[in-house]
């Protein structure tokens, strides 16, 4: 029998993001995961923002950056009868979300009002960011990898959960007696059917699209510079598809269909047209998939949760399959860790389903407007904008206005990715102010309690998020420092790390509305107030899930 | 106005049939009644055809072209449209928008609604 406090199923990108925050805060886990490498599919295409920002306070945003598209490349998106031409449109200098990541960082650091997330996207396939998160949790001592790895099952008490892992190649079986397991292992999840849990929504309402992934050294030929834009949607009368370039350093492509060839249909057929030349390319795989928008009825049970495609599937329109199980794994992580640690109450494992799910029905509802979004582009394309005339010019126009009026919401959603407010949360003190959480798109920056810290930099040009504490809450104090002694020696007492960050500058005061916040481990504010209470504990206990805070 | 345009008509009714008795079978149908509000129009090129209305949770099919529908299929022949929208193959719709047995305008989201029904409709059990 193997003791671990936590053991995970799922050796993607969530499970191994989770494993690695674990270790940030001192807990150890084992990992299992029944393939035994990584991806060798592009699969998903981007980090998002917030991501980012999640692997920033990691340590591995530059290695994850390292991986991915060139930090000078752009991350433009196109409309185009073909890869060839003629393009209706590029959507390139509207947002900081298709500049390169460089340009984008200097908009970031200008950016002095919290509106704009601390780290830019990036632009990387999954079967290039695995590796990197691989690496970082074999060589972390507190992560025990095991790929090869199976749950055969598991059965929890009142202590912890007692699970059997078979190593698919001996066919060995281990005990692994763990605190919690945790399932981020996927679609298909066994730990979410062993605790059956089902996925609300109807399957397949769009039935099965088609994928395929080439290598090709020619195609990057028919962009400017040689630097293949992000993503080109296509069309044409008799074609229509999506060819995703998921770094622009790379010879990876990979090109969407909306139906799965007949039989006898040629591939090359499909690539050709898409291209609208004849390149040379390597077609390494393809084959059907099928788009839900489900979401899971719950996210665990007792000492059984779930996070990532466990807990919902998403059409990948909007970027936010992988990225909504990063955030969910960030949530989860420091409030395991608190309740291992012994400072964290029960009620804090219970506020993960209570913050996250919403988020989760959430995304999917913006998902499933942005895979409307992907459909209704092809409507208004026709002949016409194929010609090398006036009117075909004007059509041309016309398409490029239509893409940037209903596919920007799938790539511009700040909104989405970081906007969102844990405002019903058990461990949340409200001060009143709700956030509106209806604009997608825009971010209005907002430090109510939920909401996650809107970035900012002091004037040593440092980013705030980088004094934030990764491991225990921060006391941010917008100028004067009187009196936080007491809140910190409430936090010793109960042994809850705390870490008093006073604030200089006075645009702090302005920015984030109130003298003092409570910043969580995951950055997300849990309290603020123009003065500190009477009683510091009680907003701690409240906040670490100890005992119920009835708020005025 | 090809006689076989006509064939589409009958097909609109069953599916108002189908979408009604979903919803007293399927807790999920009936609540998608109550979610959106549209009017979602198929018809030919000739002008034969319908719209579904959905108002107040209530379901109404009216003959003839709508001024102004929220989503609409337009469709080159009544038999390509009896013939794809009674596909087993779920791949057949979106093969004939790109084979252009049809046009679409609108909300693509009430084709998404609508799908959601049928497989409700078709399978009570499918979500």
């Amino acid at each position: 029998m193997i003791n671990t406090p936590v053991l995970i199923c799922g050796g993607g990108p969530v499970g191994l993001t989770l494993a690695l925050t674990l270790s940030r805060h001192g807990i150890r886990s084992i990992v299992v995961n029944d393939r035994t490498e990584t991806t060798s599919h592009p699969k998903l295409d981007v980090v998002n923002c917030r991501s980012m920002e999640i692997y920033r306070q990691l340590g591995l945003a530059e290695k994850i950056r390292d991986a991915g598209n060139p930090r000078t490349a752009n991350q433009y998106v196109s409309f185009a009868a073909s890869a060839s031409g003629p393009w209706y449109g590029v959507l390139s200098d509207r947002h900081m979300i298709y500049q390169p990541v460089a340009k984008a960082d200097k908009m970031i650091r200008g950016c002095t009002d919290g509106s704009l997330p601390l780290e830019s996207m990036q632009r990387i396939a999954q079967m290039h960011l695995e590796p990197i998160l691989l690496a970082e949790a074999k060589s972390d001592p507190n992560i025990d990898v095991r790929f090869g790895w199976f749950l055969y099952g598991f059965e929890q008490d009142e202590t912890g959960v007692t699970s059997q892992i078979d190593e698919l190649a001996t066919g060995r079986h281990v005990q692994v007696r763990s605190e919690y397991l945790i399932g981020c292992d996927g679609p298909n999840s066994r730990v979410r059917n062993f605790l059956n849990i089902d996925y609300d929504g109807t399957r397949d309402i769009i039935g099965e699209l088609f994928i395929i992934h080439l290598r090709s050294n020619e195609i990057a030929t028919l962009y400017p510079n040689r630097e293949p834009y992000w993503h080109t949607w296509i069309s044409r009368p008799g074609f229509q598809g999506l060819l995703v370039s998921p770094d622009a350093g790379r010879n990876d492509f990979v090109l969407h269909r909306t139906f799965a060839p007949r039989e006898g249909e040629n591939l090359n057929a499909i690539v050709d047209a898409a291209l609208g030349r004849k390149l040379s390319y390597e077609i390494l795989r393809s084959g059907p998939w099928r788009p839900q928008f489900r979401v899971a009825q719950s996210f665990g049970y007792k000492r059984v949760y779930l996070a990532g495609d466990a807990t919902h599937q998403y059409m990948p329109t909007g970027g936010l399959g992988m990225n909504t199980g990063i955030s969910e794994a960030h949530n989860l992580a420091w409030k395991l860790a608190a309740v291992i640690k012994g400072w964290g109450g029960r009620q804090l494992i219970d506020s993960y389903e209570a913050e996250r799910l919403p988020v989760a029905r959430r995304n999917r509802e913006h998902v499933k407007k942005c895979a409307a979004a992907a459909f209704e582009i092809y409507f208004p394309v026709t002949d016409d904008a194929l010609a090398n005339t006036p009117t075909g010019a004007a059509k041309r126009a016309e398409l490029a206005s239509i893409f940037e009026q209903k596919i920007s919401r799938l790539y511009e959603s700040f909104g989405i990715e970081i906007g969102y407010v844990y405002d019903s949360s058990p461990i949340v003190i409200s001060d009143g102010e709700r956030p509106r959480q209806d604009n997608e798109t825009r971010y209005t920056p907002t430090a109510a309690p939920g909401s996650r810290l809107p970035s900012a930099f002091l004037a040593d040009g440092t980013a705030l998020f980088d004094h934030l504490s990764t491991t225990g809450f921060t006391l941010i104090v917008c100028r004067g420092n009187d009196g936080t002694d007491r809140f910190a020696k409430a936090a010793a007492d109960r042994g809850v790390p705390l870490k008093v960050l006073p604030l200089a500058e006075p645009e702090f005061r302005k920015l984030y509305e109130r003298q003092y916040l409570l910043v969580r481990p995951d950055q997300h504010v849990c309290w603020r107030s123009d003065k500190l209470p009477s009683d510091a504990g009680e907003i701690l206990d409240h906040a670490c899930g100890v005992e119920a805070l009835v708020c005025a | 106005m090809r006689i076989t345009d006509l064939k589409l008509l009958p097909l609109l009714a069953v599916t108002r049939s189908m979408i009604l008795r979903a919803a007293k079978r399927s807790a999920r149908a009936r609540a998608m009644l109550r979610e959106e509000e549209f009017t979602f129009q198929i018809v030919t090129t000739s002008g034969i055809g319908g719209h579904f209305v959905l108002h107040n949770g209530q379901l109404d099919l009216h003959w003839g072209r709508h001024q102004k529908p929220d989503f609409a299929q337009i469709w080159r022949s009544g038999g390509d449209a009896v013939r794809t929208l009674t596909s087993r193959d779920e791949t057949a719709m979106l093969r004939g928008f790109e084979e252009g047995l049809y046009r679409m305008q609108g909300r693509f989201a009430v084709a998404l609604w609508f799908n959601e029904m049928m497989k409700l409709a078709r399978n009570p059990d499918a979500c």
